[in-house]
């Protein structure tokens, strides 16, 4: 039940809206968390009811702990070394079981069997979430006494952040469960939650899911890729993947807001960072900051020296690459943005004198574009096809099937539409984002949107339409 | 805010009412130009005016021929209603147009006494009948209407989005009529198709809405489906339902064995190991 399914936008949380308020209407305030919690797992299991234990058990086994750690004097160590390992040993079996084995397969010329471990939806992003509890309560940042294992459970699964994040801090979460100023119809929240719910929903419906049949005929399907044929397929990708994942978290940020909850923003216009750095202060920005939180710092951050600090950020994004999925390809893309890392920070140190802004934008998107070839590339054979075809082996201009091929998978009539509408879209990116749209005054933001919403709820009715979220797959 | 409650409001009554009177839009301006291969509809304009004629003519029980172009060339009604001495009437065109849209004709064209004959394409049988293509999708959007309002809800919706979707890719052609031409009475019509690379224009057509062919084949010849499709039980079970209505209502039904490779019967082609597979596919 993806949040741009019409089971989703007409049925599942018009219920659970109409719930909500029903219960504060009759002013059973306590009864509110549990009707969420409830809700949140019922969205849970209509992926894949078996895996429902397994949130369960995560719950409880780290609010347990959480407690246990917050009144142990001694063993406080052991159990946060247990918690930790029981999380990531989770996460490893369900996420990297059958990759380890493919990886020794390859490496040994063995053939043993994969295991063909279903991955249960959202495991990376509860996990982080826990695991980050379990850490600020061992460094006695936060005291887990009085929040509740009502508040905790709808921490963890409150359904808008449950499958692909924001990867939200309890810290920034449970209060508001409890807090009874939340306890009231705020309509500011209800508007402002409508306005960025249809913003997230024409990025994912009217943007993204256009795009998706470029990236899929150029990164799947055809073999090989002229220099331009290349670039659009890069680009539309680069595009892709801003308007799925952001207009994703746009969409749980509006639904989120129904209920008074306020989730971090994900996303701050990403493609008009200047340098690497800059571009993971936008991008993913709850994700940057746990891994700046949770693996950076406790690694030591940057104070045991130059060297350390170059080689903690190469590990964090090495890792943090990982995290978003179990194929080589992924580390790969990590270790790319790692070194981009440390090669900035080398950089700063050296030069004191910022890049003029129009080639460190220009030289910051070509890298990111490019890194954005090996994460989405199925091979590494496919990203070699891109590395020829930049690399000039190919023609450079458009092939005439290659348009034809286009034309047939898009929704377009003509090869020229299909270039303006990436462009158009690259020009969107450069314009203002969501956060600046609704925090303008003009009426007419009401007017374009509602009409979006209007379209994009006949566009999600179709069938055959739809497809998932690029990032509910790590 | 209560600032805040009436944009709310507003926000809502203003998505409500333009998803509404969109849907609305497209409804009322159903059927919808777009690009699609009118030459079908003017065939069958063609056939239909034949079929009409000899209804006027001859109280005489008739027979339908319903398949896809494997009939629609090289199959002479004339012939075979001067061999069988029923007057026949040939109504098939393209294979892509599937099972249900055959039965469609079946059912609104035999009377009780016809005979249904569909000597069908092998691909007929590969493809489940309730899957519309969206090959099939964009012709019934646009000129399929009869089709389309006696046909089941599940097909009608899916064809409506499709139409729906077709106005983002062609959105100038939202006021214009269907190109149907009506070819009924072109003067000096042949009775025998000339063959081009594009034969599929009705205006190549003789009065019967058919392509008669004459002349050797120069094109290119296609493989043979048995290694590239498998047969779907679905098209049998359909076909099984199609014969008992029919039968029930005193129409007689024939479906014929499907051309399974490439001229079998040309004696000039000696290919054990197509006969070995067309064999093999026999016997299951």
């Amino acid at each position: 039940m993806v949040f741009s399914s019409p089971e989703f936008l007409f049925l599942f949380l018009p219920l659970v809206v109409l719930g909500y308020y029903l219960l504060l209407h009759f002013q059973q305030t306590r009864a509110i968390t549990a009707f969420l919690f409830a809700a949140s797992l019922l969205y849970y299991a209509y992926w894949r009811p078996e895996n429902t234990w397994l949130i369960l058990a995560s719950i409880g086994v780290n609010y347990g702990l959480g407690q246990l750690i917050a009144q142990a004097d001694r063993f406080r160590r052991t159990l946060f070394a247990a918690g930790i390992a029981l999380n990531l040993s989770a996460l490893g079996y369900y996420k990297y079981t059958d990759f380890a084995i493919s990886s020794l397969n390859t490496l040994l010329h063995t053939d043993f069997p994969l295991r063909g471990i279903v991955l249960p939806i959202g495991i990376s992003f509860f996990t982080f979430q826990q695991i980050a509890y379990l850490s600020d309560i061992y460094t006695k940042k936060h005291d887990p006494a009085h929040e509740g294992f009502l508040n905790y459970c709808c921490f963890v699964c409150f359904f808008p952040q449950l499958i692909a994040g924001p990867i939200v801090h309890h810290q920034e979460m449970m209060p508001q469960f409890f807090n009874s100023g939340n306890h009231s119809v705020h309509w500011e929240n209800i508007y402002h939650g409508l306005l960025i719910l249809s913003i997230g929903l024409a990025k994912k419906v009217l943007i993204a899911d256009n795009l998706s049949p470029i990236v899929h005929y150029c990164f799947d399907e055809t073999g090989s890729l002229t220099f331009l044929e290349a670039a659009l397929g890069s680009i539309s990708y680069t595009l892709q993947l801003y308007f799925d994942f952001s207009g994703y978290s746009d969409m749980a940020i509006g639904c989120a807001l129904f209920f008074n909850i306020h989730l971090p923003w994900n996303f701050n216009s990403p493609y008009k960072a200047t340098d690497i750095q800059d571009f993971w202060r936008r991008w993913h920005i709850t994700l940057s900051r746990w891994l700046r939180d949770y693996l950076y710092i406790p690694l030591g951050g940057n104070r045991r020296g130059t060297g350390r600090t170059l080689g903690n950020l190469f590990v964090t994004f090495l890792l943090g690459g990982l995290w978003h999925g179990a194929a080589w390809t992924f580390v790969l893309w990590g270790a790319l943005h790692g070194l981009a890392l440390a090669g900035h920070r080398i950089w700063s140190q050296m030069f004191r004198k910022k890049m003029p802004a129009v080639p460190a934008w220009l030289l910051t998107f070509a890298f990111i574009n490019a890194a954005w070839i090996v994460f989405r590339a199925p091979s590494f054979e496919r990203v070699r096809k891109f590395i020829d075809a930049f690399l000039g082996y190919n023609d450079f201009l458009f092939r005439v099937n290659f348009r034809t091929q286009i034309i047939k998978v898009t929704i377009w009539s003509s090869f020229t539409q299909v270039c303006l509408f990436v462009l158009a879209c690259l020009l969107l990116t450069a314009s203002c984002n969501t956060q600046k749209i609704i925090r303008m005054k003009h009426s007419a933001i009401l007017y374009i949107f509602s009409l979006l919403f209007a379209l994009c709820c006949i566009v999600v009715s179709m069938p055959d339409v739809g497809s998932e979220f690029i990032y509910s797959q790590f | 805010m209560e600032k805040y409650k009436s944009k709310t409001l507003l926000f809502i009554a203003i998505s409500s009412i333009s998803a509404i009177l969109y849907i609305f839009f497209i409804y009322a301006r159903y059927p919808i130009y777009y690009p699609a291969e009118y030459w079908i509809p003017e065939m069958y304009k063609i056939k239909i005016a034949h079929l009409e004629k000899i209804e006027k003519i001859t109280q005489r029980n008739k027979i339908i021929i319903l398949s896809g172009s494997n009939a629609l060339f090289g199959f002479s009604s004339k012939i075979f209603s001067d061999l069988t001495g029923y007057p026949t009437v040939n109504l098939a065109c393209h294979a892509g147009l599937s099972l249900p849209f055959l039965q469609y004709l079946a059912l609104t064209y035999a009377k009780p006494g016809d005979t249904v004959i569909m000597p069908l394409e092998f691909s007929h049988y590969c493809r489940k009948p309730y899957s519309l293509s969206s090959w099939e999708k964009n012709q019934l959007a646009t000129w399929g209407k009869n089709f389309i309002d006696i046909i089941f809800s599940e097909y009608r919706k899916s064809i409506a989005f499709h139409a729906i979707r077709q106005y983002f890719k062609y959105p100038h052609y939202i006021f214009r009529e269907l190109p149907v031409r009506n070819l009924i009475n072109i003067p000096n019509r042949n009775s025998q198709a000339i063959l081009t690379l594009t034969p599929y224009k009705a205006d190549y057509a003789n009065q019967y809405g058919e392509f008669l062919i004459d002349k050797e084949f120069q094109g290119v010849k296609e493989p043979t489906y048995l290694n590239k499709k498998d047969i779907d039980i679905d098209s049998f079970i359909f076909l099984k339902n199609l014969s008992n209505t029919l039968e029930n209502n005193n129409i007689k039904f024939y479906i014929s064995w499907p051309p399974t490779i490439k001229n079998y019967f040309d004696l000039a082609k000696n290919d054990n190991h197509e006969k070995n597979r067309f064999n093999n596919i026999t016997t299951k």
